[in-house]
């Protein structure tokens, strides 16, 4: 099964998220900052992360750079959530290693494409 | 004749006056000094030496060249005209000034002279046109001091005076004063006239200061403004979208569990929730980027990209809109080579614009867009609606929406206002311009300058 690390500190998104998640078959583990996710991302390691990227004080870019500079999480993909489509964001994303990009509320469907896409 | 072709007092003088002295004020005004002088105080001169040779006083050679003196001042305009070395003339003229007194004593009576009081224009004229600074200063003292002492050599006996009848020179004694007076009199007037522009031209000036200090606070207090209502986007921007967020999602999962458990009617009823909370969420958006672009807060990322891919996203996201759109992409030969943009802002355009395009048509809801590419990088889409216009009052308010950025409010045009005017605002962030396309279609026609690679630019609408 598909295990999937939700980096997100809106409580209602975070359950939200994962019940539609695991509604489509999916494992789901929740990490509430960006802290937590990067430790997280290295205990469970999962077969991806989608990661928030307005998290408070640890950004989800900056969350995204951690995990992508450690060697024992560096291959698992990231798809960044943001709140808005800017390209500004995607950029940001980009580079800060993340795989892809979506804008929330997330469409399941696309956001299910994109999640079997990276891990295969 | 108009103002401009009259030939006034002040334009036959400027006639004479050097054009580099025109544009300062200073030099401009001592010129017209020296021009207004030449010209008229020959007249009042000669009406010394006219009077003794009219009334049998004197008429010899004394009167010649008393007169000669006088009017050779006439000369001095056209010398300026003709040279343009004003200050040399003008110590030339005070010297021939002098020179006439000089004279004028000599050959009338010498201290005894009634013409001794024009020695008093000298220095006056000397300090009007020419100015009290270091070097011209001093000369022309030097040259008061010189003159003065001829004047005294000549009359204390250093050279020997022409008999003159004194008693025969009282009327022209008084003349003479008069002349003086009226003399002194035209200077105090044009000296009165100049203070009175002067503090005028204080007090405008003192107001002009005034309102730019004014216009400088409402500058300030518009940037701090404008500063508080971005701020005030960004985080109403993360307070708005999260409520909704959770509204939307938690309504689309209530959904596909009452589908599951076959309650069609409870996944109607949410379906509505969910279709409410999606068309708020995408009113809110419109009006947070439209405020973040007239607040200059939404940057260009241009990259370079394929027309031929990223419309399909454009297509995705018409298919999504509240009322959905087909859009039929009809790209030219040059789509698959890469184009550089801001890939975001252009989609918002495109699906704003067949939005408010769809809005205006009935009978299909397919919009068709073409791409031409121009060169270097410059290139433009055409929308072209396949429904027939509505109506052409529709046509004519979608052209006034598309004419009147400025006043353009959901609440005067419903979506159709708020979808047009933020295209409007993203077309204008891109530099590009709307050529209004046949009416009867409700085709337009954008076109886009080129755009350079990752622009750090951040340009308000």
């Amino acid at each position: 099964m598909t295990l999937v690390l939700v980096v997100e500190d809106n409580e209602m998104n975070r359950d939200m998220l994962t019940r539609r998640l695991e509604r489509k078959g999916l494992a789901v583990e929740c990490a509430v900052s960006g802290p937590e996710g990067i430790r997280m991302a290295g205990e469970v390691m999962p077969d991806i992360v989608l990661m928030d990227v307005a998290l408070g004080e640890m950004d989800g870019w900056e969350a995204t750079r951690a995990i992508k500079a450690d060697p024992r999480t560096t291959h698992i993909p990231v798809i960044a959530l943001t709140a808005h489509a800017l390209e500004s964001d995607r950029k940001k994303s980009l580079e800060a290693g993340c795989s892809e990009f979506e804008t929330k509320p997330v469409d399941i469907e696309r956001l299910i494409a994109k999640i079997k896409f990276l891990i295969n | 004749m108009d103002g401009k072709s009259k030939l006034t007092l002040g334009a036959a003088l400027d006639h004479f006056i050097p054009k580099a002295m025109l544009v300062d004020a200073e030099q401009h005004r001592r010129a017209r000094m020296f021009m207004l002088s030449h010209a008229f105080g020959p007249i009042l001169g000669n009406s010394l030496p006219v009077y003794l040779f009219l009334m049998d006083i004197v008429r010899d050679y004394r009167v010649g060249v008393f007169f000669l003196s006088i009017t050779a001042f006439w000369a001095y305009p056209f010398l300026l005209r003709a040279t343009g070395h004003y200050r040399l003339l003008a110590f030339i003229s005070i010297q021939n000034l002098a020179s006439c007194v000089l004279w004028a004593c000599y050959a009338f009576g010498g201290l005894l002279s009634p013409f001794l009081p024009w020695m008093l224009i000298i220095p006056l004229l000397s300090f009007l046109y020419l100015p009290s600074v270091g070097w011209i200063r001093n000369a022309l003292l030097a040259q008061l001091v010189c003159n003065l002492g001829l004047l005294l050599y000549i009359c204390l006996g250093g050279v020997a005076l022409p008999p003159v009848d004194l008693g025969e020179l009282q009327v022209i004694g008084l003349v003479s004063m008069g002349a003086v007076a009226i003399y002194f009199a035209m200077m105090a007037l044009y000296f009165a006239k100049m203070f009175h522009e002067q503090r005028e031209f204080g007090r405008e000036l003192n107001a002009l200061v005034s309102s730019s200090d004014n216009l400088r606070n409402l500058t300030s207090a518009a940037e701090q403004a404008g500063a508080a209502k971005a701020e005030f986007i960004a985080s109403m921007s993360h307070e708005l979208r999260t409520p909704l967020n959770a509204i939307i999602g938690y309504s689309q999962l209530l959904i596909e569990e009452a589908a599951d458990e076959g309650d069609i009617d409870g996944a109607d009823d949410l379906g509505k929730i969910h279709r409410s909370g999606s068309n708020l969420l995408y009113l809110i958006d419109h009006i947070l980027d439209y405020s973040r672009i007239e607040a200059g807060r939404m940057p260009i990322n241009a990259r370079a990209g394929r027309v031929a891919s990223e419309h399909l996203s454009w297509r995705d996201a018409c298919s999504k809109l509240p009322e959905p759109v087909e859009l039929i992409w009809r790209g030219g030969a040059h789509d698959a080579q890469p184009l550089v943009t801001d890939w975001t802002a252009l989609g918002a355009i495109v699906t704003n614009l067949v939005a408010s395009l769809c809005a205006t048509t009935s009978g299909t809801r397919s919009i068709a867009v073409t791409m031409h590419r121009g060169s270097e990088g410059a290139f433009s889409l055409e929308f072209a609606s396949l429904g027939r216009a509505e109506s052409d009052a529709k046509i004519d308010l979608s052209a006034e929406i598309f004419d009147n950025a400025d006043d353009v409010s959901p609440t005067r045009y419903g979506t159709m206002g708020i979808e047009s005017a933020l295209a409007l605002k993203y077309i204008h962030l891109l530099r590009g311009v709307i050529e209004h396309g046949p009416k009867a279609h409700g085709s337009l026609r954008i076109a886009f300058p080129p755009i350079e690679p990752d622009s750090a630019l951040e340009r308000a609408a």
